[in-house]
């Protein structure tokens, strides 16, 4: 059999055919542009993470290591962080790299006109991070006080000074003919149909063992599931509803992982009905979450109990089962909480004001509906009311960030994708109200601490401690109800070697060490 | 001669006002909509302080009517704007996306009429009863059958099945760099499916006009006289199907818009890099630019495909321009 992937290089005679080895992924979409600052896709991320790279990496255990720079340090304090840099490295086009380059990146993400949301990453209360670099190959960040998830943003690739200095940044063609660092060098861009990026030679670690990898714009997943089966791609994102027929496929090697992120049904603390946290508990009561892991999932994901991942340093290694489903109890919590049922309609009553509200639910994401319509029917055995609102993307993110107080919405099913920092600050602290991320109005004086704690202290160890304890009381507290933890499912034709242990990060971690087995 | 050109230029200069006016209340309507390029962002990693920062810089702030005279301002000077998402030159994105929007849609036209045509024809003439219901019947299949399924029974029947067919794509990215030739071989392989999914409704539905206009046509005087004069049956059906050509022409002037923006489907199930995609994607991100662009062109292919549509009845029916 000849492998698709192996082209014959001239249509001529006489030369021997040049055999290249091509790894073809899918994209479900083209990505907006291919500049890593300004980008906000996760089809982006994946091309650029092959053209660029960073002073730091994030190594398979999801810990901060140096790339382009050959050595770091933190200050005591947590306010100095020095890079030295590696010597070695050249831009893709042949120039030397050097911290003036750093600097520049810096400039461009602090620079206002820079239509750049990844701003916020240096700019700590208000207070932007200062850098200065004493000679080519050596650079320094100041902090006028210590913020731990700092080191994670210093992943930020970097962009060369030499190509983008006199030019606007946010129409620069570079943006669409990216040049970086990274192993791979750029090769083209064919609109709507795919990406193709070239092995880097002088790559300053060890060069990747691929020739080239195709990026091929695929939007349909049935298309792409095909496309899978009639070996035009090797590696595909599987959803669990596929998982049946990818499996016969014989070539193909399934790979699950845990992913960083959760979702969950957020309740507006504001809303008279969710002040009372027996009613909270109750509905988390209600809810078999596991349920909605063996139906909706298809066993593919896990119960969160806490508002966290699994996969995070950061997440408990034994966690108690909080609010297990019990609609006993649930019942006996509305009933203390002064709620009866009315023996006509059966919803619950206090006062004559009925136990209802309504769940917004993102239009287009079939599993999220379908817990949603769960959920609905799960509290309605408890005697709650649920109508559901199927809305665009768009027009429920309005919602959420009205800024109003009290917003006007009562429940919202969403998920969150977590960084690899465990800071959440942004989403529990009550500042965060009603302008920022804190959309459901939490206030809780204890955890606006923990959270203020677990971001000043630089030690993993200590700041575990501090977050453990955050999770318990968020969990306790139910302002969401947490439900579930989705896996992801990755099929890779059988082929394909040097795959990571499945992680959160994937199992292309390692871009050099993938290979391609040669077999007729 | 001259009265035409007149007819012409008014046509033309009555144009203006009509695309102004589309452009001001889609613009107007598109603000309405909840959300802007940068509302869908829900990443507790940015602050949404940061985020006024670029609003200002988009222009995002002003009201409704300034943005759109902005963009109208910009419009004359012959430049339609940029991306708020990709920063990409909107011009650049639409001429990048429609050779392939437009070779598809022209490519499934011309199957459309040709096919439509003859199956049409074939059904009125003289064909046994049992065919012609037989025929007149797939038509009506063909016509009630949802674009995407097609599509997806087309792929898997002769793509995974039969392996004659691409499943997806333009060409073979593999190809990239190779003799023009080749790649474009390889594009017209690749185009077979996706023309078929596209037009076999339309066909079908060209051959039920055909087919009526065609059959009370075989029953005119004129085609009696024809074959009473000895003609032969080829003639005879040549002037049938000349008078059939005149309710196709109204058609074809409806079409010609659909055939830009309709491929959509078509072109999300097969990747096929047309317009479409871009375009419903700037919907949806509330790329204000985009969707002005895309809106433009469509606006101006409508008014040319009527004005088209109209010339080309002047030319087939003699009775239309001088009645003017």
């Amino acid at each position: 059999m000849l492998l698709s992937c192996f082209v014959l290089g001239c249509s001529g005679q006489k030369e021997p055919p040049v055999v290249k080895k091509t790894l073809r992924l899918r994209l479900a979409a083209e990505p907006g542009n291919l500049n890593p600052i300004l980008s906000t896709d996760v089809y982006a991320s994946t091309v650029e993470g092959m053209i660029f790279s960073g002073l730091l990496r994030v190594s398979s255990n999801m810990e901060m290591v140096p790339d382009l720079a050959a050595s770091f340090e933190v200050s005591e304090d947590g306010k100095r962080y020095t890079f030295r840099l590696r010597k070695d490295v050249l831009w893709h086009d042949g120039r030397p790299f050097t911290a003036a380059d750093v600097a520049f990146t810096m400039d461009v993400l602090l620079d206002p006109k820079t239509n750049t949301v990844r701003r916020s990453q240096y700019v700590i209360d208000g207070v932007p991070v200062r850098y200065s670099s004493p000679d080519p190959y050596t650079i320094f960040f100041e902090l006028h006080k210590p913020f731990a998830p700092f080191l994670v943003a210093l992943s930020m690739p970097i962009l060369p000074k030499h190509l983008l200095k006199d030019v606007d940044i946010n129409t620069a063609t570079f943006n669409r003919r990216p040049v970086g660092t990274g192993p791979f060098t750029f090769e083209t861009w064919q609109p709507g149909q795919f990406l193709m990026v070239q092995r880097n030679q002088n790559y300053y670690r060890t060069p990747a063992k691929l020739d080239q990898i195709l990026f091929k714009v695929i939007p349909d997943t049935n298309t792409a599931i095909i496309a899978l089966e009639k070996d035009e791609i090797d590696v595909l994102d599987i959803s669990a509803k596929d998982l049946g027929r990818v499996k016969k496929m014989n070539p193909i090697n399934l790979h699950t992982y845990d992913q960083l992120q959760y979702v969950y049904m957020g309740l507006n603390q504001k809303n008279p009905l969710f002040k009372d946290k027996r009613v909270r508990e109750a509905i988390v009561r209600a809810i078999d979450r596991e349920a909605l892991v063996r139906h909706i999932l298809k066993k593919q994901g896990t119960v969160t109990y806490l508002p966290g991942a699994k996969a995070s340093w950061a997440y408990p290694s034994s966690v108690d089962v909080i609010h297990p489903y019990d609609p006993t109890a649930s019942r006996a919590l509305l009933t203390e909480a002064g709620f009866i049922p009315n023996a006509k309609t059966g919803v619950r009553e206090k006062w004559g004001r009925p136990l209802s509200f309504i769940l917004m639910v993102p239009k287009g994401n079939l599993d999220r509906e379908r817990s949603a319509e769960m959920i609905q029917r799960y509290l309605k055995a408890v005697g709650i009311d649920v109508s559901l609102q199927l809305t665009e993307f768009q027009s429920l993110t309005q919602t959420l960030k009205a800024k109003q107080d009290p917003k006007p919405y009562d429940a919202a099913l969403l998920g969150w994708s977590l960084g690899l920092d465990p800071d959440a600050y942004t989403v529990w602290h009550s500042k965060e109200y009603p302008n920022g991320f804190n959309f459901v109005g939490y206030n809780n004086p204890k955890v606006d601490d923990l959270l203020s704690r677990g971001r000043t202290e630089m030690d993993r160890g200590k700041r575990a401690i501090i977050y453990h304890e955050m999770l318990q009381i968020l969990a306790e507290d139910a302002p969401y109800v947490f439900l579930y933890s989705p896996k992801a499912n990755i099929g890779v034709h059988k082929r394909i070697t040097g795959l990571a242990s499945p992680s959160p990060l994937g199992v292309f971690l390692d871009i050099e060490d993938i290979d391609i087995r040669l077999v007729k | 001669m001259r009265s035409m050109w007149r007819y012409l230029l008014t046509r033309l200069l009555l144009g203006i006002p009509l695309l102004i006016g589309i452009t001001a209340v889609s613009f107007f309507l598109m603000k309405m909509a909840p959300g802007d390029p940068l509302a869908h962002m829900m990443d507790p990693s940015i602050n949404p302080d940061m985020l006024i920062q670029i609003r200002q810089n988009l222009g995002l702030d002003l009201p409704w009517y300034r943005q759109y005279f902005h963009w109208l301002r910009a419009l004359l000077s012959g430049n339609l704007g940029y991306s708020m998402l990709t920063g990409q030159s909107v011009s650049e994105t639409l001429v990048s996306r429609l050779p392939a929007t437009l070779g598809l849609s022209l490519a499934s036209l011309l199957v459309t009429l040709v096919g439509g045509t003859i199956w049409g024809l074939f059904t009125a003439w003289k064909s046994p009863h049992w065919i012609e219901k037989s025929l007149s019947f797939l038509a009506i299949l063909c016509l009630s059958l949802p674009t995407f399924w097609l599509g997806m029974v087309l792929i898997i029947v002769f793509s995974l099945q039969l392996d004659w067919f691409p499943s997806s794509g333009m060409n073979d990215p593999l190809l990239y760099g190779q003799p023009f030739v080749l790649r474009w071989q390889n594009t017209l392989w690749h185009a077979v499916l996706p023309v078929t999914a596209l037009s076999i409704g339309s066909m079908a539905a060209i051959s039920r006009y055909v087919r009526y206009e065609a059959g009370s046509l075989f029953r005119q005087p004129f085609v009696l006289v024809a074959r009473a004069r000895g003609l032969s049956e080829r003639r005879v059906t040549y002037h049938v199907w000349r008078n059939s050509l005149l309710p196709m022409i109204t058609l074809l002037g409806l079409e010609l818009p659909g055939l830009v923006s309709g491929a959509y489907l078509i072109e999300y199930i097969f990747s096929w890099p047309g317009m479409g995609q871009v375009l419903l994607s700037a919907v949806f991100a509330r790329d204000y630019p985009v969707m002005m662009g895309g809106l433009l062109m469509t606006a101006v292919l409508i008014v040319l495909g009527s004005l088209l549509a109209d010339l080309l009845y002047r030319v087939a029916d003699p009775r239309i321009g001088k009645s003017v």
